[in-house]
Order: structure tokens, then C-alpha cells, then sequence
């Protein structure tokens, strides 16, 4: 593996100790998404379209991006960047290739190479990507949501306000909010201050930007937080560096609130009752519980009405799920042996290719299960 | 029922008003006694309040027709924050589950907004049949008449849910209706004895003023100008969103000193209600907006409101600026005005209903459904997606088809005769709204060009006089900048403060 490849080895959030040497400085570019997508395309090297990477960031739950996610090790970008539309992504994705940065051609198919000098572009830049993409898709919607509705209300109430316009409408988290409200009555002074300890102390050792942003977006009384727009226009930074700056500090502060729980009582409640890990589909759970009554695939199919290939994509998705899952009731040892040897000799994930490689017995299912298992781990 | 002489008492009570505004006791008196009624009060007159509290005071429950969903959620949200909580708001962006939720314990509401287009169906409406509605408000009546500025053909179903609802009484409320207009909203509603409540919606303290530029360079120019001449609180309108946006950013960049932010419908929506509560807190100055922007909002010291663009019609216009001034000090509405600008209006016009190749090409796709006896896909987007349309446009039709029984349900019924008559029939009604709206906006514009002292010219078609000026009263009557001296707005910045100190303070960390 070369060495940029190498300098790209993980985006996840491990090492605890490292320092942030980011000052903030007005005139400073993030470029964020542009060194995202670059990431991606140098990942996936040409295996897949660009619009897999466009799916990747919306976090669209289908088995095909949950495992391109895996193998290409991009769970750290998982679903952090919803609301971009795909008008966005082909502009960037045009321009990346008009500049130079990416290179297609006819041989290439539909897929783009990352071009050396942007190889090198992207070794040069100083500052972390961090995201816990695949793990807090979903979490981190829900903490900013309950940490800006709590705010807002916490501190309408200590001033005795009790009329306010709310800046998030979503049921769920009024009703979370309503309940710590129940219980906090009356001590909003000493929560207020709580959260406010915890929260400095773990902004603060992140860089000074994101630390920044974040407490523009929040809300208090008679203060109400910046629009991203206008955030946009205060740090001199485009609207995508924005919404994924925001999307990094939330990860990063969820990761350092899960690494000492016991340091952050009260941030830790904003997110102690929710699931980290993606859920099943409702669908592919159905094929789950069939297949742990011992059901055959084409039994189930007959059994749900649906085709036999869904059932398959359900097990594809099981096995994702579910490490410990065993697949050589579909895919005898041998089999197995013969399409990780395939997969090494062409030294790339596309299926065509691993197909030709193999067997012609072997499906395309057998091929997808075994990739499946392999990039779990 | 309670007494009548103890309104005021239950406004107190139950909104922390010490007084009714001009209308709403005599209105609220009407219905408490039974009678159906009409009210016309102008922008910012209070309008709710009309139906807000007879629904705390009947017995039953009050449902609430209007048109806008985001109009309703604000409602909604205002209302639940000022302690009305046993409020809902039903729209088709309430996802059928909890919707299913909410209609189990619909009883338990005393106030219910439904969207025209959800009371279509079967179900909710077989729910409220069953209960008991004291009163049945139509919001924003004006909908209802081919003839007011934003017809919206599900409101012509209305009169027939009025009597499937076993008659109740009913209040239609609208600030923006010509005598015309009234007359059918009387007729649509099936009501002939409903009591009119008719107020002047001319403001005494607005001055208006026009001023006629070469074109967009000089209105910025002018905006600047004014702008930093008078630190007022103001809302610039626009007719497109990327004007907005982009006025906005030039704006901040030459009046460092004032805040300025754009809104419009294509914002997140915690973006919209920042900006909107910015701007309610003194947070901001300026907002930069399309139409979407001022409904429901009640800020009452706006002391300018300019139209970077023509508006369409004069209704419009009159109540975007009905939005300044609301507490009778002097406020100023400043048109600026290029020969360009003609183009933007009319182009909006044509886009607004579908053209006759549109029309073809739907008649077309109803026709390959009807022959091989395909169903209409359940979800609007998708059609109108696939045919390319808007979703006025989609609506407009549909309404139509189903007049015509060319669709029941989502099941297409093929005719060769009647179609083709059918067509021409369509294409006329669309020819004359358009028309219409031409001639709307000709008036707008001869408005524009207006010798004579505009603010009678403006009100002319909704009231017979007009009270003259409180303060300057027109750019043709010899208004002059130098003669309005508003008050100026202290601007609280807290610019070098670190990010650990806006923390502490927003955390009210002492």
C-alpha cells in the first residue's frame, strides 16, 4: 500500500490524546467536502460510480451502501451529510474533475481515479477528518436536537418565560425534553450550570472553529441561535464546510461524552437510551427470525411472497449486521476459499471481476455474503 | 353559555389581552350567539383571536380551514407556547401513523387546523361527523372566490362539508376581500344570512412611496442609501429566493454595521425559526424575503417595508405592507420601481397554471391509463413528477378532472366525446385566470404610474374612503425622506466576546 493510502488508513475517532493545533483564522478554508469526496474516490478506486458516494453520504439504508461501506472502509462517512442534494454532489463531483483532481475515462466506466497532485494535495492537509459516520448516523441528530430544545427551554424557564417559539418541531424530542423538564423543575440554575461545565470542558479540546460554530447554532432566552447561512457568512466558510463541520464537533463530542461516561453525567443523558447500532430492516429482520427457526431461502421466499434475490439481499444485510453470523450453510468452506483467493489475485472488490475469478457455479449472492463477512471484521 | 358582558374577563384569562382590537368583540359576540359570519379585517388586526376564543368558550370542537401549512404549524406553535395546548394542526406532512394517533384522540382537542385538501377525505370526515362542531372557520376566505388572489379550487368543496358537518356556524375570515369576493364566499358557503363584519384596511401611519430606477444596480444603490440613513427595523421583499439570498449578501457587505439575513420556504426549518425570532428579538434589522416571510408574525415595531419587486396584485401588496407600523408610529412602504421589472411578474403568471402542451400532454397520459385501465399513482409528487408539474399546477388540474368526472378517485373513466369537450373547456378556464391575473396586475402596475395621491388609489376597490394620513401620506402628495424620523433601534452586539463567554452567557451562566 503506498503511502497516501496509508495516510488515509482511518477517519474514525481513536486516539485520545491527540492535540488539535488548529487556530482559527478568518481566512482559513476548510474545503471539507472536498477532501471527503477525494477520501472516498481514492477508497473505492474507480469500483464503483460516483453516485455510490453520494449514497454513502446521505446514509441511504440499502444493503448495497451498508456494504460498500465496509469493504471500502468508509463507515466513518456513513450518513454525514444528509441534506446534501444530488444536484450538489454532480456539481462537486464535476468540478473536482474539471480542476483536475479527479480523472474518468472510457476505461475507467463509470468510476473516477484521484488524480497524483490531488493525492498530494490531500497528504499536505493538516487538519483531522474525524466522523463516526456508521455509529452515529442517528445519534447525532437526535443529541443536537435534545440539547437544543432543552437548552432553550431550561433557560426560558429559569427567567420565568414560558412562552416561546421551540427551534426544533419533532414530537419525539419534545417529549424527551418535557420529561427532563418534570424533573429538573425548579433547578434549572444548577443544570444549566452542569451542562455548561461539561460542555466547555469537551469543546475545549477541540479546535477553536468548530467549538465556535457550535455555540453560535445554540439557542437561549431571548437569544436565539444563527441560521446556517448565517453562520456561513460569519466564518467566511461555504455552507457544506458548515454542515459538516457541525456534523465532525457532534461526533467528536459524542465520542469523548461514550469514552468517560462517568465525567459527563449530564451530557451522557442526552443520549444513554439510543441505540448505536443501525437497526435491521423491518423486512430483513422478518428473514432473520425465519431463517433462526431454520427455514430454508426458498421456504421463506414462498412463505413472504417475495422473490428469492430479496431474501438473499436480506442475508447479505444479516450478515453485515450480525458478526457472528454464519454463512456456510450458503457458501461451502471450499467456496469460501475460492473467492477470497479470487478477491486477493484481482485485488479489487468488483464483482464482475471476482466473478470471473471464480467458479462458474459461484453466484454473484455467494460473492456478496463473503464480502460481506469478510469486511465486518 | 357564558355571559357575553365577560369577554373581555376570558380575553384576559385566557390570552393575557386587557382589550379586543377594532372587530373582534363584535365578531366573537356574532358567533357566541349563533349567527354565521364574515369577517374582512385588515393585516395584523388580530384576526385569530376571532375564532380562538369561541373555541375555548363552545362547547364543541372549532375546526379551522387554511390554506397554508406553514401558517398553520405557526399558529400552532404560538398558540401552544401561550398555554392553548389542547390545539392540533392535521396536514398532509403528518405521517399516516401518527396521524392514525392523533384522529384516536381527536375528542380531546378543542381546536383543530385542517388543510382543505386532507378534510377530502372520507375518513377524517366520517370522524368529525360524528362530534360536535360549534364552529367551522374558513381562514383566508378569499381562496374560495375565483376572484381573490389566491384561489385555491379544494375550497370550493367547502360548502358541501358544511353540510355533511350538520351545519354549524360558520366563520369565514379573510383580510384581503373586494365586495366581489364577498359575495362569493357567501354564495360558496351556502350561507346568505351570514352577518359581514367589514373593516378599512387602509393605515394612517404608513406613508407610500415609489421611486422609479434604471434598473437592479440602482436599487441597491438606494438600498444602501436608506438603509444606513435609518436604523430601522425592515423587510425587503423579492419575487424570487436567489434575489433574496443574493441581495442579502451584498447588503451585509456594504452596511457592516447592520444585520441583515434572508428568508424564504427553501430554508430548513429550524433556520426559519431562528431568522424569524432574530428578527422578532432585535436580533437582526433587516430581513431580505419572498412572500413566504411575515405571516403569523407579529412584530409590531417594522418601520420600513420596500419592495425590491413588483408584487402581482395589488392584495399583495397591501398585506405585506400592513406589516409595518403595527404600533401607529410612522412607517414608510417604498416601491422601487424599473421598466425591466414587467417581465418578472408576468413570466410568474404564466408559469402559475399549466399551458396548453402541458395540458395535451397530461390528457394524453390520463388516456394511455384510461385504455389500459391503470389507476392514478396514490402520491401527488409522483405524478407531478413524472408529467413535470408544479404543485399548483397538479391541483388545478386534478380539481378540474374530477369536476369533470374524468377521474374518480385514482381511477381514470375514458370518454372520447366528452374529453375533447372537456379539454377546450379546460384551456378556457385557464386562458381566463390568466387573464384575470393580467389585468391584476396591469392595475398593480397602473398603480405605479398613478398622478394622483396613491393611497386612494390603493384602497379604492375594498373600501369606499380611506381616513387620509396620520403622518406623510405619499410620494405624489409630497413626501420627503428628510420629514421621517423614526426611532432608531439600539444595536446590542456582543462582537469579541470568546466562544467560552457566549457559552456561559446563553447558558445564563453567571
Amino acid at each position: 500500500m503506498n503511502r497516501v493510502l496509508a495516510s488515509l488508513e482511518g477517519y474514525f475517532l481513536k486516539d485520545y490524546f491527540v492535540t488539535y493545533k488548529e487556530p482559527f483564522r478568518k481566512d482559513m478554508k476548510r474545503l471539507l467536502l472536498e477532501r471527503i469526496l477525494l477520501s472516498c474516490f481514492v477508497r473505492i478506486n474507480a469500483e464503483r460510480t460516483p453516485s455510490s458516494i453520494y449514497y454513502l453520504l446521505k446514509g441511504k439504508r440499502s444493503v448495497q451502501t451498508l456494504q460498500d461501506a465496509h469493504i471500502y472502509k468508509l463507515e466513518a462517512f456513513y450518513g454525514i451529510y444528509k441534506t446534501i442534494t444530488k444536484q450538489q454532489f454532480d456539481n462537486k463531483v464535476k468540478e473536482l474533475i474539471n480542476i483536475g483532481m479527479l480523472e474518468n475515462n472510457l476505461e475507467l466506466e463509470k468510476g473516477c481515479m484521484v488524480s497524483k497532485s490531488a493525492k498530494k494535495w490531500l497528504h499536505e492537509q493538516s487538519q483531522l477528518l474525524e466522523y463516526n459516520g456508521l455509529k452515529y448516523y442517528e445519534k447525532s441528530d437526535v443529541f443536537i436536537e435534545r440539547f437544543l430544545l432543552l437548552i432553550q427551554t431550561l433557560t426560558n424557564t429559569k427567567m420565568i418565560n414560558y412562552a416561546f417559539i421551540p427551534v426544533i418541531d419533532n414530537p419525539k424530542v419534545e417529549s424527551w425534553v418535557r420529561n427532563i423538564y418534570m424533573n429538573v423543575k425548579g433547578r434549572e440554575t444548577q443544570v444549566l450550570k452542569g451542562i455548561y461545565n461539561e460542555i466547555r470542558e469537551v469543546l475545549q479540546k477541540f479546535p477553536e472553529l468548530e467549538a465556535s460554530i457550535f455555540v453560535d447554532r445554540l439557542t437561549g432566552y431571548k437569544n436565539y441561535g444563527l441560521s446556517l447561512p448565517q453562520l456561513s457568512e460569519k466564518y467566511n466558510l461555504n455552507e457544506h464546510d458548515i454542515q459538516l463541520s457541525i456534523v465532525q464537533i457532534l461526533h467528536r463530542v459524542i465520542w469523548r461524552i461514550e469514552q468517560e461516561k462517568q465525567k459527563y453525567p449530564y451530557l451522557s443523558s442526552f443520549i444513554n437510551d439510543i441505540e448505536s447500532e443501525i437497526q435491521l430492516t423491518h423486512s430483513a429482520n422478518e428473514t432473520y427470525q425465519l431463517i433462526m427457526k431454520g427455514f430454508q431461502v426458498d421456504a421463506i421466499a414462498q412463505m413472504r411472497n417475495l422473490k428469492k434475490n430479496t431474501i438473499y439481499d436480506h442475508i447479505v444485510e444479516i450478515a453485515l449486521h450480525y458478526g457472528d453470523f454464519v454463512i456456510d450453510e450458503y457458501v461451502t468452506n471450499q467456496e469460501q476459499q475460492d473467492i477470497l483467493y479470487a478477491i486477493n489475485q484481482t485485488n479489487a472488490y468488483k464483482l464482475k471481476d471476482i466473478k470471473q475469478n471464480v467458479s462458474d457455479h459461484i453466484s454473484y449472492f455467494q460473492i456478496r455474503l463473503v464480502l460481506a463477512k469478510q469486511n465486518r471484521l | 353559555m357564558k355571559q357575553v358582558t365577560s369577554l373581555e374577563g376570558e380575553l384576559q384569562k385566557y390570552f393575557n389581552y386587557p382589550s379586543f382590537r377594532r372587530g373582534q368583540k363584535e365578531i366573537i359576540t356574532d358567533i357566541i350567539e349563533g349567527h354565521d359570519v364574515l369577517g374582512v379585517l385588515p393585516t395584523g388586526s388580530g384576526k385569530s383571536i376571532c375564532y380562538q376564543l369561541p373555541a375555548l368558550l363552545l362547547d364543541g370542537i372549532t375546526i379551522v380551514v387554511s390554506p397554508l401549512i406553514s401558517l398553520m404549524m405557526d399558529q400552532v406553535k404560538q398558540l401552544k407556547a401561550s398555554h392553548f395546548k389542547k390545539v392540533v394542526a392535521l396536514n398532509s406532512f403528518i405521517n399516516p401513523q401518527e396521524r392514525k394517533q392523533i384522529y384516536k384522540q381527536l375528542h380531546l382537542y378543542k381546536l383543530i387546523y385542517i388543510s382543505p385538501e386532507l378534510l377530502q377525505q372520507q375518513e377524517i370526515l366520517n370522524i368529525l361527523t360524528n362530534m360536535k362542531v360549534s364552529l367551522f372557520v374558513v381562514d383566508e376566505a378569499h381562496c374560495i372566490s375565483q376572484w381573490g388572489p389566491e384561489f385555491r379550487p379544494d375550497y370550493l368543496k367547502l360548502g358541501a362539508i358544511i353540510e355533511s358537518l350538520h351545519h354549524p356556524r360558520t366563520l369565514a375570515l379573510s383580510a384581503t376581500a373586494t365586495p366581489e369576493v364577498q359575495e362569493d364566499i357567501v354564495s360558496a358557503l351556502k350561507k346568505t344570512s351570514m352577518k359581514k363584519h367589514i373593516y378599512p384596511m387602509d393605515k394612517p401611519n404608513i406613508a407610500f412611496c415609489i421611486e422609479k430606477v434604471a434598473g437592479d444596480d440602482e436599487k441597491v444603490d438606494r438600498l444602501v442609501n436608506y438603509l444606513s440613513d435609518y436604523q430601522v427595523p425592515a423587510l425587503i421583499y423579492f419575487s424570487s429566493r436567489s434575489m433574496a439570498e443574493k441581495c442579502a449578501k451584498i447588503l451585509s457587505k456594504k452596511l457592516t454595521d447592520r444585520r441583515i439575513a434572508f428568508y424564504h420556504g427553501g430554508m430548513e426549518q429550524i433556520d426559519r425559526v431562528q431568522i424569524q425570532q432574530q428578527f422578532m428579538n432585535d436580533q437582526l434589522d433587516v430581513i431580505c424575503c419572498t412572500s413566504a416571510f411575515g405571516m403569523g408574525i407579529n412584530k409590531s415595531n417594522i418601520r420600513l417595508v420596500i419592495h425590491y419587486h413588483l408584487p402581482l396584485q395589488m392584495e399583495s401588496f397591501i398585506q405585506e405592507v400592513g406589516r409595518a407600523g403595527r404600533d401607529g408610529k410612522a412607517s414608510v412602504s417604498l416601491l422601487l420601481f424599473s421598466q425591466q421589472d414587467i417581465q418578472i411578474p408576468s413570466n410568474m403568471i404564466k408559469n402559475e397554471l399549466p399551458s396548453e402542451t402541458d395540458l395535451t400532454i397530461v390528457f394524453q397520459y390520463l388516456y394511455r391509463l384510461g385504455i389500459e385501465k391503470v389507476a392514478l399513482p396514490d402520491n401527488a409528487v409522483e405524478t407531478q413528477n413524472l408529467l413535470q408539474l408544479s404543485e399548483t399546477q397538479w391541483r388545478f388540474l386534478r380539481y378540474q378532472f374530477e369536476k369533470h368526472g374524468m377521474i374518480r378517485k385514482n381511477k381514470v373513466i375514458y370518454h372520447q366525446e366528452n374529453w375533447s369537450v372537456i379539454f377546450q373547456s379546460i384551456k378556457h378556464v385557464i386562458v381566463q385566470r390568466n387573464s384575470f391575473k393580467e389585468n391584476k396586475l396591469t392595475e398593480m402596475i397602473n398603480w405605479v404610474h398613478e398622478k394622483e395621491c396613491l393611497r386612494k388609489k390603493l384602497y379604492k376597490n375594498f373600501q369606499s374612503s380611506t381616513s387620509g394620513a396620520s403622518d406623510q401620506c405619499c410620494s405624489n402628495c409630497g413626501f420627503v425622506w428628510a420629514k421621517w424620523t423614526p426611532e432608531k433601534i439600539k444595536a446590542s452586539e456582543n462582537l469579541g466576546l470568546s466562544w467560552e463567554e457566549r457559552l456561559q452567557q446563553i447558558l445564563l451562566v453567571e
